[in-house]
């Protein structure tokens, strides 16, 4: 449930001064409800229902989180062509610690329509907008990660019991962004052509990192402190065209690209955390992107003439980040071996119109990341049935048998570069002339068919170890809770992809009228 | 119930918020409705909830209930790792624990939850450690006239909590309690022996009986023989003290059964196949061959018939283990004559010394098959005559499918504790 107010009030100061003060406030209420409920052991086929089932399970579960919000604003415009904006916005929110009280976010803001000055006298250029602005903005934690927490559990001989559940942490704190933007926006010649350009420096201290609660005060799972600092910068640039516009003809094209540079900054001194699945390897660590992959890293093994492996050579260096010249792999500790979201993205998109007759597509890439893809780990090391796990000597990968003799395989055996292109869309639209619809009492009327996901364009790895990556665009939907660690820090950054469907290819028609 | 956080003191911010709070009057309030962040928690609560004096026996219930959850995994997982039991699946987990891969960054042994896969030792056993202490702590102070059978409750706590001390002592390399500095072994055992010795001055007469085995146990480990041949001789003959299972709940399933037998993740190690007495077969560790399992190499799975189903409870302090305590202690006649008494129930023909060897390595061999997948006693032995000659060796080398054991022994203090304790240098 969401309830908003805002109100505003506008005034010229003078011809050339206006200002507009805004107020508002916002109310969130945010309420899940999960209801489950499951039987096993029914005495004859055909029974499908829970009740009819010899063991039953039932469960229930609910979290609600409420936000409140109260903001001022402030704009002042100067000749309608440069724009000042200052505003405060103050949250408080049920997840928040006991010993803390609500936050203060700050924010600014300038733009500078240049194209309007009178000294501007490049008439080919239309619009020439640039814009920057700093603000603070909060991350609220997880629900009810400040509280300790007790949950009901099945004690001896099916008897009531409670457990303890969550150690909380009283001090904790949202996390706080602070976030510099720099940008363009301008087109030219009758704006045939427009470009937009973004660059932006966050920093967001005070995060919140999943730490191992102490196992020996009792509590198991994690503890959430606000130790972190982590820096993202990078750029978004877009550009557009329409290289034909003519009544019976119109073309354009597009294309953006942007990129994301990440770095944990410092730790407070804490030991890098791990989260998601154990065998992930995934872990913030100082001077690496938030939630990197390090694991083992063999780089070199060799089959002796007896088909035994020998001279096993791992990446070496610093126990966990690794970096080092390669070491015997049994004094190896972990390397890193890629972060988890991507480093860059790009999209393009073209439409064609003859006059009624519209075909457009648009493609996307991703790339700069790994996942760890164990349908490829798990089909290898576990299931143990595809040809490289069976081959003998010397033709089995050394490197292979490497990692499977060392147990925690999974992941480094799956560990896929898992950039990708992909034709998103393609379509095809046809506009129903005027009078067709209106024979059927429509005022205007389209069909059109489209497709989506039709074609992988490249993908960045494609096999591993000789078993297929069927689709790396699969990724995992939401962090892993058996594991614990899912908060705003982690998640969307589960590497670890198990049983998640892949993208469908979807063929759609679609006739869209108005009457 | 109701949760809120709402408790506003004064703190430099304070004047920033009511200024703006202020240029909202117009919405009536809003800011200072603290009722508006109220959450609820209806699926958990939060510790106040443990102060009344009308919960204390479900606080001592609940450190049963964990307690159980701990026992379980450890009973399993020490005998996956030790030489009872060969990982039979390709699962990671299974094999690092089968092939004594486990050391201080090990996850799964150091901070796995009761239910999950694998064998959680650490975390699960200092949950229920600090269960059972709180317990005692509250119920203590809670006014006498609150809380019926005070003492015995109390007792009870302590029993539980001497229990999760033995865990912690008998297989841990190091330890920390309560984020405090390091303790050896002998140290935390101890600390076991303290709180049984609470539990025997007040608990039921079952209480006092685990008491006392466990008690005789822990002064075993420690060395005091005549302490533990006192607490052992006073077990009564037939007593047993389990720790329940059922199948109304994972976290409360029969990991022998789920896990070796229900997944076939291990086999019996041939250590324990067949095992006979005189050409008899011991009725004390019956193995079933059921299936030869796809692993690579393709390898037999032998199937444990002690826990037969998910609600097979498993024992926790029995007379056969006190009987065991006084033959090891006592050697000579006396562990003849409990040797051959127990052979006797068994219908195993007799033990001679003069004739079949060794007292003590019959004690023990007889230790290994009277407590077999119990309670963490083969680990355990494993562990007190290393270096001896009455060594237990477990399987080093190249495992049955062709992979190396590691060197795990007992389990080294998990790095999760070591890293996060500020006591610990």
């Amino acid at each position: 449930m969401t309830v908003d107010y805002a109100g505003s009030v506008t005034s010229d100061f003078t011809d050339d001064l206006s200002g507009e003060t805004s107020v508002g406030a916002q109310y969130y209420l945010r309420e899940n409800t999960i209801t489950t409920a499951s039987g096993r052991e029914f005495p004859v086929p055909g029974l499908e229902t829970i009740s009819s089932a010899a063991v039953r399970f039932a469960g229930e579960d609910f979290i609600e989180n409420k936000t409140l919000g109260v903001y001022v604003q402030q704009r002042i415009g100067w000749k309608n062509r440069v724009f000042l904006t200052g505003a405060v916005r103050a949250d408080d929110n049920s997840a928040f610690g006991e010993n803390f009280d609500f936050v203060v976010y700050p924010k600014a803001s300038a733009t500078w329509i240049v194209n309007e000055e009178p000294f501007w006298n490049l008439d080919f250029v239309n619009t020439l907008k640039l814009r920057g602005a700093w603000g603070k903005a909060g991350q609220q934690p997880d629900v009810f990660a400040a509280t300790r927490l007790y949950a009901p559990i099945t004690g001896p001989d099916g008897s009531a019991a409670l457990t303890r559940s969550n150690i909380g942490n009283p001090d904790l704190e949202p996390e706080v962004g602070e976030e510099i933007e720099l940008g363009f926006d301008a087109s030219v010649w009758d704006e045939r052509v427009a470009m937009e350009f973004t660059y932006y420096n966050q920093t967001r201290s005070k995060a919140i990192v999943a730490q191992a609660a102490l196992p020996s005060l009792g509590f198991p799972g994690v503890e959430f402190v606000n130790v972190g600092t982590i820096k993202n910068q990078g750029f978004e640039i877009g550009v557009g065209a329409d290289p034909i516009r003519r009544p019976d003809w119109n073309w354009n094209v597009g294309a953006t690209f942007s990129t994301t540079d990440n770095k944990v900054v410092d730790l407070g001194g804490l030991t890098p955390p791990q989260f998601g699945a154990p065998w992930a390897g995934q872990r913030h660590v100082e001077g690496f992107p938030v939630g990197s992959l390090f694991m083992k890293h063999v780089l070199s093994a060799e089959w002796d003439a007896s088909g035994n492996l020998v001279n096993l050579m791992c990446e070496g260096g610093d126990p966990i980040s690794g970096g080092g010249p390669p070491v015997p792999c049994d004094q190896a500790g972990t390397a890193y071996r890629g972060q988890p979201f991507p480093g860059w993205e790009a999209g393009m998109n073209t439409s064609l119109r003859y006059r009624k007759l519209t075909l457009s597509a648009t493609a996307d890439a991703v790339g700069g990341y790994v996942k760890c893809d164990t349908r490829v780990g798990w089909t290898h090391m576990f299931f143990r049935n595809t040809r490289q796990m069976n081959v003998p000597p010397p033709e089995r990968d050394p490197i292979l048998a490497a990692y499977d003799q060392f147990g925690g395989g999974t992941c480094q055996i799956g560990l896929v570069d898992a950039g990708f292109a992909k034709l998103r869309d393609l379509s095809m639209r046809f506009d129903v002339p005027v009078e067709w619809s209106e024979k059927f009492g429509a005022s205007t009327a389209s069909v059109t068919l489209s497709g989506q996901n039709l074609f992988t364009l490249w993908i960045a790895e494609d096999e591993r170890f000789g078993h297929p990556v069927i689709d790396p665009e699969v990724h995992a939907t939401q962090g892993r809770p058996t594991y614990a660690n899912v908060n705003a820090a982690t998640h969307g950054m589960v590497a670890y992809i198990q049983d998640q469907w892949p993208t469908y290819q979807r063929i759609t028609l679609t006739v869209r009228t108005s009457f | 119930m109701k949760y809120g956080n709402r408790r506003k003191h004064g703190s430099g911010e304070v004047g920033t918020f009511t200024t703006a709070a202020s240029l909202v009057l117009m919405l009536g309030g809003l800011t200072g409705c603290d009722d508006l962040l109220e959450v609820e928690l209806p699926g958990v609560v939060d510790e106040s909830a443990l102060e009344d004096p009308a919960i204390s026996a479900l606080l001592v219930n609940s450190a049963v209930a964990d307690f159980e959850c701990a026992y379980n995994n450890y009973t399993f997982g020490s005998s996956a790792f030790s030489d009872e039991m060969w990982h039979s699946s390709g699962a990671q987990i299974d094999r690092e624990w089968g092939g004594r891969i486990i050391d201080a960054n090990h996850q799964n042994m150091a901070q796995a939850p009761c239910q999950r896969t694998g064998f959680g030792q650490y975390t699960p056993i200092q949950t229920a450690r600090t269960e059972a202490e709180d317990a005692v702590r509250r119920i203590t102070e809670f006014p006498d006239a609150e809380v019926e059978n005070k003492a015995a409750l109390i007792a009870t706590a302590h029993a539980y909590a001497g229990y999760n001390y033995v865990m912690l002592g008998e297989a841990f390399c190091e330890m920390a309690i309560d984020g405090g500095s390091l303790l050896t072994p002998d140290q935390v055992l101890r600390m076991a022996e303290e709180h049984f010795t609470q539990a025997l001055a007040a608990g039921t007469a079952e209480i006092v009986n685990m008491a006392r085995v466990g008690r005789a146990r822990v002064r075993l480990d420690l060395g005091d023989g005549p302490g533990a041949l006192s607490d052992a001789q006073a077990v009564p003959e037939g007593f047993m003290k389990v720790a329940s299972r059922g199948d109304d709940h994972p976290r409360r399933y029969n990991k022998g059964y789920d896990r070796y037998t229900r997944a076939t993740a291990f086999t019996v190690s041939p250590r324990f196949r067949d095992l006979e007495w005189k050409g008899v077969l011991d009725p004390r560790v019956m193995v079933e061959f059921t299936s030869v399992l796809p692993t690579a190499p393709p390898l037999d799975h032998f199937k444990q018939t002690k826990y037969t189903s998910l609600g097979s409870p498993i024992p926790l302090a029995t007379w056969e283990e006190a009987q065991l305590i006084i033959a090891e202690v006592s050697g000579g006649q006396t562990a003849v004559d409990i040797i051959n008494a127990l052979h006797a129930r068994a219908g195993l023909p007799p033990f001679d010394p003069t004739t079949d060897g060794d007292i003590l390595a019959q004690v023990l061999q007889e230790r290994s098959r009277e407590l077999f997948l119990e309670g963490g006693h083969r680990l355990n032995d494993h562990l007190r005559y290393m270096g001896t000659p009455h060594e237990i060796p477990f399987f080093t080398g190249v495992d049955h499918l062709g992979r190396q054991y590691g060197n795990a022994t007992c389990w080294p203090l998990p790095n999760v504790e070591r890293h996060g304790n500020p006591n610990i240098p």
